[in-house]
C-alpha cells in the first residue's frame, strides 16, 4: 500500500446527469460515481482497489443546489459541497442542526471537496450529517435509466457502508419536509481531535408547545452498524412536559437502546456514557435556539 | 465545460491545461495522476508537500480556483482548465508575501514540512476573512497538523500577517 500513488482506472466525466446515467446503464456493475473523492481515493489507496472505471460526477452543475420553499420542504443536491451547507442561509434558518455537522466537519479542506450526496452514499455509521437526516425524516432520491424513485433515509442504510443503492443508480438529491416556525433542532458530535472521526453524535429536532413536546425525533451517529433513530424515546417524550427530570429519564431510554462497539476511538462502555450526555446537550441547543427564535 | 463525455483510459496519458502561479501549462497526464504528484513530479514544484495521502494532515494544500483543496485527493485529468496557487506563487518581484515574513518574524517554522500548507490554508483564510479572532484561525486551521507543535507561533504569525495585509489595503 502507497497512500502516494493511487491504482490505476479509467476515468470517465460525463458533461450532464443524462450523459452519466447513460454511461451506468452501459457497465452498472463495472462503474463506480466518483464525486469529491475524499473517502473512495482514500480507500483506492490504502486497498489498492484498481483497475475499475470511475465515474467522476463532481462538477455536474445541475446537483449543485440548496432550495427551501416553506411548502415544499428542501432540497440539496447531492453534489453540494459541505462548504456550501456551512455556508447556507436557508439551511441556518429552518435546519440549524445542519450547520452545526458542517461547521466542524473534518478539515477545511475537505470542505471544500466532500459533497452530501458522498456523504450519504457512503454510509458510514460515522457521517457526521445522517443523524441530522434521519431526524429531519429525509429521503433520498434516486435516478437510473430506468426510473426516478424516493427511498426513506431510515430505509435507506443496510449495513456499515451499505445501502439501498442499485447498479445504475445515481443519488441526485436529498429532500426534507419543511418545519414549522416552532420546530427548533441540534447536533453534537463528541470527537477525539478536532478532525477524528465522531465517537458518538446526536441530532434531535424538536417542538414545544403549551409547555410539551408537540414533536420530537432523537437520531444517533456510532453507535450501532447505522445511524439510528431512537423511537422508543421519542414515544416516551411526546406530550411529556419538558422538565429536567423528563429529559434525564429520556436520555437513559436512548442509552439503553444502543449497542455500540468497542474500538480505537472508544469502549462501548465509554460511547454509551457520552451517548446520554451528547443527547442531553442537543437538547439543551435546540431548547436555547427555541427561545432565540 | 465541453459538452462530450470524456473518457481517460488508464496508463494512456492525456493532454490536460492547467494554470500554475498564473503560468499556463499544457501537461500529459495519467488518470490515476494525483495533482500533487503532477506540481512535484512533471513541474518540479516540490514546495507543496505529501504528507500522509489521505486527507488527514493538509500538507499538500493547494488553492484551485482560488480555495483550499487538498492535492493528494485530487484527480489532475479532473482538473483540465483549472487555475492552481501553489507556495511558489506567493513571492512578488523577489519579495516574500506578508504571510510568509510573518512565518520568518514570528520563528513560526520548525522543521518546515508543514509551513507550506499552513501558507496556503492562511492566505485562504485571509482571503475570506480579513481579520480573523485566533479562535477562527485555530478553526480553519484544525486540519493542517504540525508535528513540532508549534502551532502558537504559527497562530502569531497569522494574526500579524492578517494585520498587515490589512495594513497595505487601507494605504
Amino acid at each position: 500500500m502507497s497512500t502516494r500513488v493511487l491504482p490505476e482506472f479509467t476515468l470517465i466525466v460525463p458533461p450532464t446527469l443524462e450523459a452519466a446515467i447513460a454511461i451506468l446503464a452501459e457497465r452498472p456493475e463495472q462503474s463506480r460515481i466518483l464525486a469529491g473523492g475524499t473517502d473512495m481515493l482514500v480507500e483506492m489507496k490504502c486497498h489498492d482497489r484498481g483497475s475499475e472505471t470511475l465515474v467522476k460526477i463532481s462538477r455536474l452543475a445541475e446537483l449543485n443546489f440548496i432550495t427551501y420553499e416553506s411548502a415544499r420542504g428542501l432540497a440539496i443536491g447531492a453534489l453540494t459541497t459541505i462548504r456550501a451547507i456551512a455556508d447556507s442561509s436557508a439551511l441556518k434558518q429552518n435546519y440549524p442542526l445542519m450547520l452545526d455537522a458542517a461547521r466542524d466537519f473534518a478539515n477545511i479542506q475537505i470542505m471544500n471537496m466532500g459533497t452530501i450526496g458522498g456523504n450519504v452514499c457512503n454510509a458510514s455509521p460515522a457521517g457526521d450529517f445522517l443523524p441530522c437526516l434521519l431526524a429531519m425524516n429525509a429521503e433520498v432520491v434516486l435516478q437510473s435509466a430506468a426510473e426516478q424513485r424516493t427511498v426513506k433515509l431510515s430505509e435507506f442504510f443496510t449495513g456499515p457502508r451499505k445501502s439501498q443503492i442499485r447498479p445504475g443508480e445515481i443519488v441526485v438529491a436529498i429532500t426534507a419536509p419543511a418545519l414549522s416556525t416552532l420546530h427548533s433542532s441540534a447536533f453534537v458530535r463528541f470527537t477525539r481531535t478536532a478532525e477524528d472521526l465522531a465517537k458518538v453524535s446526536a441530532a434531535v429536532v424538536l417542538c414545544i408547545d403549551d409547555g410539551k413536546f408537540s414533536d420530537i425525533r432523537i437520531a444517533l451517529g456510532s453507535v450501532a452498524p447505522t445511524p439510528i433513530r431512537v423511537l422508543e424515546a421519542e414515544d416516551f417524550l411526546k406530550d411529556q412536559a419538558v422538565t429536567d427530570a423528563v429529559i434525564s429519564k429520556a436520555a437513559k431510554i436512548v442509552q439503553s437502546g444502543i449497542k455500540p462497539i468497542s474500538d480505537l476511538r472508544s469502549t462501548a462502555d465509554y460511547r454509551t456514557d457520552i451517548t446520554g450526555v451528547a443527547f442531553k446537550q442537543a437538547i439543551a441547543i435546540a431548547l436555547a435556539r427555541r427561545n432565540i427564535q | 465545460m465541453t459538452t462530450e463525455t470524456r473518457i481517460h483510459e488508464a496508463s494512456v496519458n492525456q493532454t490536460i491545461r492547467l494554470t500554475v502561479n498564473g503560468d499556463r501549462y499544457e501537461l500529459l497526464v495519467l488518470s490515476n495522476d494525483t495533482l500533487l504528484n503532477v506540481l512535484r513530479n512533471n513541474l518540479q514544484l516540490t514546495g507543496t508537500k505529501y504528507g500522509c495521502g489521505t486527507g488527514d494532515c493538509c500538507a499538500c494544500t493547494v488553492q484551485v480556483d482560488g480555495r483550499p483543496m487538498l492535492s493528494c485527493l485530487s484527480l489532475a485529468s479532473d482538473l483540465d482548465g483549472a487555475s492552481v496557487t501553489t507556495v511558489e506563487g506567493l513571492m512578488k518581484g523577489g519579495n516574500l508575501h506578508p504571510i510568509q515574513e510573518s512565518f520568518v518574524e514570528h520563528g513560526a517554522v520548525q522543521c518546515g514540512f508543514c509551513t507550506p500548507g499552513m501558507i496556503m490554508s492562511i492566505k485562504s483564510l485571509l482571503e475570506e476573512n480579513p481579520d480573523p479572532s485566533e479562535t477562527e484561525i485555530r478553526h480553519y486551521l484544525r486540519g493542517n497538523l504540525c508535528r513540532c507543535t508549534g502551532y502558537r507561533k504559527i497562530v502569531d504569525a497569522a494574526l500579524s500577517a492578517a494585520k498587515k495585509l490589512n495594513k497595505a489595503r487601507d494605504q
